[in-house]
């Protein structure tokens, strides 16, 4: 293994490796995987899950037939069990100029860490995990795949990417609901600086595909507090010019409506049963993941 | 305002430190990568008007009180005559021009003090927060500028002679002056003069001190402000007074007729005691009169006949204890004889019948020429018709009415002679006709040589028939005809006066040889020039001529009284003198606000009335009212930047 190679895998986070293995990741909605898995699938299929009694229709494979109902009833019927399959989970990682942000750690370093954990995760317990990155209308994508070498290939497709550029996160989203038929769980990282209702509109669109939505909205802590005192040009990471203004004076105001978007996007969330989870960065991934997952397990979430 | 430590004043621009720390802030800001821009632009469109108020607020109140702290600092003074004076407000001097009349005896009321204590107790509160100024007083009595070491030495005892009660009148202008003066001698740059006077308009003298005035005027105004002068005008009358005003007091054979001015306020009908005091023998003496003034008249019995002695009167105490007092000396109840000259020899013959003695020996007769010193030596009253013969005999009778005489002059029967100062006589006149003749109408029927005798009779000048008459010219008119012209005339000279008929009691003259009006009014005269009251045994206390006395012994009283300061009956020089407050202490006219300010000059002068004289008494440092107003500030401050964290972090903890 190179050195460069060696350096990604410091996005792996340990703790949340040691601690959730055992964990599996669960979702809601039924999938549309290739193989066989731990998730529910929209067909019928010869797990020990019993699903249905359905008349037996001739032509059909006469070994599905239930002889003991037949022995009772002198009818022919089937009796069907779950078709379980696997999970195919696509990391959206937004890497517009606003994720370069971060008074420690940059928002698009804590999201990598959080991407790169989770796709080991998932490809661990047989999932599938694809990357789709989105930078400035160009997007670097891996297909889901459930090879253990997917997540060296998800490491080394994101490691070098720099956060940049105007924010096209919408688009993306939008591209994705149409390129991607099977259903699956698109897990979407980001500071979601775009317009509640585009953003809105997006998840509504991948929800129409039957998509399990997952958004881990970062937040950083200077982001959330606020806590500039002195007269202060703010440069805007995605080339929007700057502002020189006094942080004491617009404080409050700065805090409603970032308080007002939160809300939209919660609300608009709960709407299109996406699971939308608010992030500190200065949070370890770790528990981030230990609590998503055990909601995921305990049928909390969305 | 003015301020003990105006340097501190030279720190207000650092007043203006939060604005610059602001700009400076504004100018010197770091820069900042930021993500979240969208929120920042939607709160600075959003940002209220409120917080930016705020904001500006907070700065205001940093500026305001920093301020406060630059004041408190300079230790500001209330009481000064402008809003904010900025000067250290230490004077050089601070100058108390003192009126001690007997009217600044007067208190407004039962247990207040007297407008002289007043006056002192101003200057005490006024003096005390400059304790580095010299202090100096004038007082109207003494005009004597006296150093004061420090403020207790109002308090001390034997600054009685400068500070005490007198009976005198005051020269406001003269004392003012003199303390003028003393700033120059001493080259004193800044001063607080301070004229203390109850406003009597006697005091003031506007006419009759314009020069005092104009040089006062032109000294105030060449200093440019550097010497302020305030008028603490102690106004303000007693509620309950009454006062006693002698007038006149006639030794007969047995006993003594005085006259005396009795005033009480308010007005009654109860009897009023005097105690009255005959060379040390008191007795008490009832006044019976209703109203608010009564010409008393009463006979005191002389238990011995002696040939000099003294009778004071006094009232009870009262709010005003200057005016309750008088004192009168009596001599011999023989009269000196009158002397006559006259060119008509009836006319002669007239006048010494009617200046006779109270025996009935007619008046001497002087002689017709060459009258010299010797001829006038002892007399007290001299009747003259016609003028005098040469310059030196109208020197010599002018010389007679300096030194008290009185002089009663009759129109000369020609132009010939000398004038007597600058009294002439206009050309004789004739009425048109033999039966028409020149009628008097007008006299003052309550006083002088022409007033009604004791029972109210009046004398029968309008019976008086003159066909020939002469006018004098330079004198006052007592008595008219009825076209307006003086029938009787006077004129004050020295210490005497001079009276002037304007006809002869001859019968181709006038009716006045009949001797119903002349008689009375030569007697009269030469009561008076014997009484009590003429120049020679009584004194203004505070005149000059008590100044110059050597030996001094005072009679009604163990108290060690000044004549120059006190009244009373003194042995001044071997002479008997009964020394009164100046009539003029009775007037009660005050000189108006304007006309004071205006005669001292309008630029430099302040008018303080009576109750403004708390206000200037309550004069004292103010820099904790700054101190706490600072505090106030901050606190403000402190609250319009406080609210929102609070509820910041508890919406943060919830």
């Amino acid at each position: 293994m190179s050195r460069r190679r060696k350096s990604y895998l410091k996005y792996l986070d340990n703790e949340a490796i040691s601690r959730i293995t055992s964990e599996p990741l669960l979702t809601p909605f039924p999938m549309e995987g290739s193989v066989s898995g731990h998730h529910r699938s929209p067909h019928k299929g010869s797990s020990v899950e019993f699903a249905e009694y359905r008349e037996y229709v001739a032509g059909e494979d006469p070994r599905r037939m239930d002889w003991r109902v037949y022995a009772r009833s002198d009818r022919y019927y089937l009796k069907e069990f779950e078709a379980e399959t696997n999970l195919r989970c696509y990391l959206t990682l937004d890497c517009s100029g606003s994720m370069g942000f971060g008074a420690t750690e940059s928002k698009l370093e804590y999201a990598k860490r959080l991407a790169a954990t989770f796709a080991y995760l998932i490809i661990g317990q047989g999932d599938a995990a694809g990357l789709l990155a989105i930078r400035d209308k160009k997007s670097f994508e891996l297909p889901a795949k459930r090879n253990p070498a997917q997540v060296q290939e998800i490491l080394e497709t994101m490691g070098p990417l720099k956060a940049k550029g105007s924010p096209s996160l919408v688009d993306g989203l939008h591209d994705l609901a149409e390129r991607v038929r099977p259903r699956g769980m698109t897990v979407v990282i980001s500071d979601f600086l775009d317009e509640p209702k585009d953003l809105i509109d997006a998840i509504h669109h991948l929800r129409d595909r039957r998509h399990d939505i997952v958004l881990f909205h970062l937040i950083d802590p200077q982001e959330e507090d606020f806590p500039f005192e002195r007269p202060t040009r703010f440069v805007d990471l995605e080339g929007a010019g700057s502002l020189i203004t006094e942080p004491a004076v617009i404080r409050e105001q700065y805090l409603e409506s970032m308080k007002i978007h939160l809300e939209s996007l919660t609300q608009g969330c709960l709407a299109s049963e996406a699971d939308h989870r608010i992030i500190r960065t200065d949070v370890p991934v770790a528990e981030v993941l230990d609590k998503f997952l055990g909601e995921r397990s305990s049928g909390k979430a969305a | 305002m003015t301020f003990l430590q105006p340097l501190a004043l030279y720190g207000l621009p650092l007043a203006l430190l939060p604005v610059i720390i602001h700009l400076l802030n504004l100018l010197r800001h770091r820069s900042q990568p930021w993500a979240a821009t969208r929120f920042l632009l939607q709160a600075r469109r959003s940002s209220s008007k409120l917080s930016r108020l705020k904001r500006w607020l907070t700065l205001l109140l940093r500026v305001l009180a920093l301020i406060g702290l630059a004041f408190a600092l300079s230790r500001p003074m209330t009481g000064g005559d402008s809003m904010f004076s900025f000067s250290s407000g230490a004077p050089e001097a601070i100058a108390l021009v003192l009126d001690r009349s007997a009217s600044m005896e007067t208190k407004t009321g039962e247990g207040a003090a007297s407008k002289r204590e007043l006056a002192l107790k101003a200057l005490e509160d006024f003096a005390k927060p400059w304790t580095e100024s010299r202090i100096v007083l004038v007082d109207s009595a003494l005009r004597e500028p006296v150093i004061l070491s420090d403020l207790s030495t109002l308090a001390d005892p034997a600054m009685e002679r400068y500070l005490g009660s007198t009976e005198t009148a005051a020269d406001i202008p003269a004392t003012l002056a003199t303390t003028l003066d003393w700033l120059e001698e001493n080259g004193v740059a800044t001063a607080e003069i301070v004229i203390a006077s109850d406003m009597q308009e006697s005091n003031w003298k506007p006419e009759g001190s314009e020069d005092v005035l104009r040089r006062i005027k032109k000294v105030l105004s060449v200093k440019e402000g550097s010497w302020r002068t305030r008028i603490l005008a102690l106004e303000g009358e007693a509620s309950t007074n009454s006062s006693i005003l002698g007038e006149n007091l006639l030794r007969r054979s047995e006993k003594l007729d005085l006259l005396a001015n009795l005033q009480r306020r308010p007005t009654g009908d109860l009897p009023l005691r005097i105690m009255a005091n005959l060379d040390g023998v008191q007795s008490e003496v009832t006044a019976e009169f209703k109203g608010e003034r009564f010409l008393w008249r009463a006979s005191v019995p002389l238990p011995e006949k002696k040939n000099q002695g003294w009778l004071s009167l006094s009232l009870s105490p009262d709010l005003c204890l200057g005016d309750n007092s008088w004192y009168f000396t009596y001599g011999s109840a023989n009269r000196p004889h009158a002397a006559v000259r006259a060119d008509l020899p009836i006319a002669g013959r007239i006048l010494r019948a009617a200046a006779a003695n109270e025996k009935g020996i007619p008046a001497d007769v002087l002689p017709s020429s060459n009258l010299n010193k010797e001829d006038l030596a002892g007399r007290t009253l001299i009747v003259l018709q016609g003028n005098p013969r040469t310059p030196q005999e109208a020197e010599l009778l002018k010389s007679f009415v300096n030194g008290g005489g009185i002089l009663l002059c009759f129109p000369p029967n020609s132009q010939e002679g000398i004038v007597i100062d600058t009294i002439q006589w206009q050309p004789a006149e004739r009425t048109s006709d033999s039966e028409s003749s020149f009628r008097v109408n007008a006299w003052n029927e309550n006083g002088g040589i022409l007033a009604n005798a004791s029972d109210g009779t009046r004398l029968p000048l309008g019976e008086l028939s003159t066909t020939t008459r002469s006018i004098p010219i330079g004198s006052e008119p007592l008595a008219y005809f009825s076209d307006g012209k003086p029938f009787l005339s006077r004129k004050i000279l020295g210490k005497g006066a001079i009276y002037l008929f304007s006809t002869i009691p001859t019968e181709k003259w006038s009716g006045l040889a009949n001797g119903y009006i002349l008689v009375p009014a030569i007697q009269r005269l030469m009561e008076e020039t014997t009484s009590t009251h003429s120049p020679a045994s009584s004194l203004a206390c505070g005149s000059s001529e008590l100044v110059e006395a050597n030996e001094i012994e005072c009679l009604d009283s163990l108290e060690r009284k000044k004549p120059i300061l006190n009244a009373g009956v003194y042995l001044i020089d071997g002479n008997m003198v009964a020394v009164n407050r100046p009539h003029e202490e009775d007037s009660p006219a005050l000189l108006p606000q304007e006309q004071a300010v205006d005669s001292l000059g309008n630029d430099f002068v302040s008018y303080q009335k009576t109750e403004a004289l708390g206000n200037q008494s309550s004069r004292a440092e103010i820099w904790t009212v700054f101190l706490y107003l600072v505090l106030l500030l901050l606190l403000g401050e402190s609250l319009l930047g406080l609210p929102g964290s609070i509820k910041k972090r508890k919406g943060e903890s919830s």
